[in-house]
């Protein structure tokens, strides 16, 4: 029994450890596998943090949209050894090197990428690819907000494997970061430049407006102008000669900005050398003559003026004036209710013609002339309601009887309470005149 | 804001609906530079509010299509709109129609 055992024993140990050998050299096989594998993972992660280290420095010094999406074209296309690159972020198309592939077939496959959600590869044999073409890869590109990005790859020798598709994928990433970057930086750049515009225009409409109010005993007049965040073209201004009636003038320029700011600079100097220098400057004769230097102006610009002028006849105790299209002109007799004054005459710049005519206004003691311009009226509460004609016909009723400042102050306060301090859209001006009869009394 | 456009004859019809404000006035223009005939009508039944770049836009028109002895007329105001060209006497400046057919037909006069 022994001895048949230990026979046994003898057969059954070489075999065993045969068997052990063979698990050991198979389990040394595998890890060797997976050392060489994991080798092989760490030199791809490696090429891929080089790569992206490449494209960090490439891109980098580019700031603009354009210059960001074609070195990024080219970078992708040089890192992941394709024939070209496309970059789609939004309506802008870059190419690289050349266009190799028509827009149609372009957008046909971005709109099948857009349906899947992800990744689109198509290698030959398998996809139907335009002419010229013998594989594309399509990588959607995430960016913040509603804007789509998304970088193609075309015609990788041999045809796109796991480890491409993996470098791909990495640098669609690190190019959202950058585009989003661009972006922003015209977005910024967009911003400055506007508001640059916007300083300009308000320092020249600033600076067209008078000083100082004309000093006329028998009138007690108050003007102002509060300028909205952009300037929209509003414009006063008082022209008082030796020997010659005062002049006062608003208008409103059509448009906004540094193109109204410059009209305003325009109408500044026309309206001034007509009221200094014509023989016997008439309001409608200075809308006319204005009318007459402006046009061609006006025409090339595509804008128009609306104006009112008024000239103070103090011998007389009336006040002339003529309208070109401006509303609203506020009249209010003294003890009677205040009315809108339509004008006659259309627009500066609209005909080669004004078609204003001159009319006049009884002008004594306690009469009221209040013209605005449409920043007024047209002022919306928060519900979206315009302030309209007959409140404010209203509030000058209610006002009439305090001194011209005092009624500005009214209505620049009741129209900040009625629109309950949202952002002012228009430019606010008004010319307030108040007659104080012969003897200056209010 | 939408404008769409028809031709009946010789006068080239604008059609115009929604706000008419400063952000559609550059369309307009740029409407303007591809138009092939001088006689517009600007047809502006769906228009409910309008402001000055609108005008501005409108004159615009009016000059080029006079400056080659055609005209641009307008139709069909609503009320709020007829209040706006009424107060600042742009009626006076243009030609101004109830209908579309009215507007058409005076430039067969």
């Amino acid at each position: 029994m022994d001895t048949e055992q230990a026979r046994d024993k003898a057969i059954a140990t070489p075999h065993a450890q045969a068997n052990r050998e063979a698990s050991l050299r198979d389990q040394l096989c595998r890890q060797k596998y997976e050392i060489e594998e994991l080798a092989g993972q760490l030199v791809e992660t490696q090429d891929l943090l080089l790569a992206m280290y490449d494209l960090s420095q490439a891109t980098r010094s580019h700031l603009g949209l354009g210059e960001t999406l074609r070195h990024l074209a080219n970078e992708a296309t040089r890192l992941v050894c394709v024939k070209g690159a496309i970059l789609c972020v939004g309506p802008t198309i870059v190419h690289h090197p050349t266009a190799l592939i028509d827009d149609l077939s372009l957008l046909n496959h971005l709109e099948i990428m857009e349906e899947r959600g992800t990744d689109l590869i198509l290698n030959t044999p398998q996809a139907t690819l335009p002419t010229g073409i013998t594989n594309l890869c399509f990588l959607p590109i995430n960016l913040q907000g509603s804007l789509k990005a998304t970088l193609v790859l075309i015609n990788r020798e041999g045809n796109f494997t796991a480890p491409d598709l993996k470098l791909g994928r990495a640098i669609a990433e690190q190019a959202g970061a950058h585009i989003e970057h661009a972006l922003l930086y015209q977005e910024t750049l967009a911003q400055t430049r506007l508001q640059a515009e916007m300083d300009v225009a308000r320092r020249v409409q600033l600076h067209l407006l008078p000083q100082a109010r004309p000093n006329v005993p028998t009138l007690d007049i108050y003007a102002d102008s509060r300028p909205a965040l952009q300037v929209g073209g509003d414009f006063y201004d008082f022209v008082s000669e030796p020997d010659r009636p005062l002049l006062l003038l608003l208008g409103d320029v059509a448009g906004k900005g540094i193109s109204a700011a410059m009209i305003m600079g325009l109408v500044h100097t026309a309206t001034r050398s007509a009221a200094r220098f014509m023989p016997d400057p008439t309001p409608a004769k200075v809308l006319s003559r204005t009318n007459n230097d402006l046009y061609d102006d006006l025409t090339l610009l595509d804008s128009f003026i609306t104006a009112f002028i008024a000239q103070y006849v103090p011998e007389q105790e009336l006040m002339r004036y003529a309208n070109a299209g401006h509303a609203p002109v506020i009249y209010r007799p003294p003890n009677g209710r205040a009315q809108l004054l339509e004008g006659d005459g259309i627009p500066l710049g609209v005909l080669p013609m004004t078609l204003s005519e001159d009319y006049t206004l009884d002008f004594t003691a306690g009469t009221l002339l209040i013209v605005t311009t449409d920043g007024f009226n047209e002022a919306r509460d928060p519900n979206g309601v315009m302030f309209g004609y007959e409140r404010l016909l209203e509030l000058v009723d209610e006002f009439a009887d305090q001194p011209a400042q005092v009624i500005a102050y009214g209505l620049y306060n009741t129209i900040d309470g009625f629109t309950g301090g949202q952002i002012q859209e228009d430019d606010q001006t008004l010319i307030i005149i108040k007659g104080l009869g012969k003897d200056g009394a209010s | 804001m939408a404008l769409t456009t028809r031709t009946v004859g010789n006068v080239t019809i604008l059609e115009l609906s929604g706000r008419f404000d400063a952000h559609m006035a550059p369309a307009i223009l740029e409407w303007y530079g591809k138009l092939r005939t001088s006689q517009v009508v600007v047809n502006l039944a769906g228009v409910n509010f309008i402001d000055s770049s609108a005008l501005a836009a409108l004159t615009g028109g009016m000059k080029r299509c006079r400056q080659q002895n055609g005209d641009l007329k307008l139709c069909a105001l609503q009320q709020p709109v007829q209040v706006i060209f009424e107060l600042t006497r742009m009626n006076r400046a243009f030609e101004i129609f109830p209908t579309e057919a009215e507007a058409i037909a005076s430039f067969r006069r």
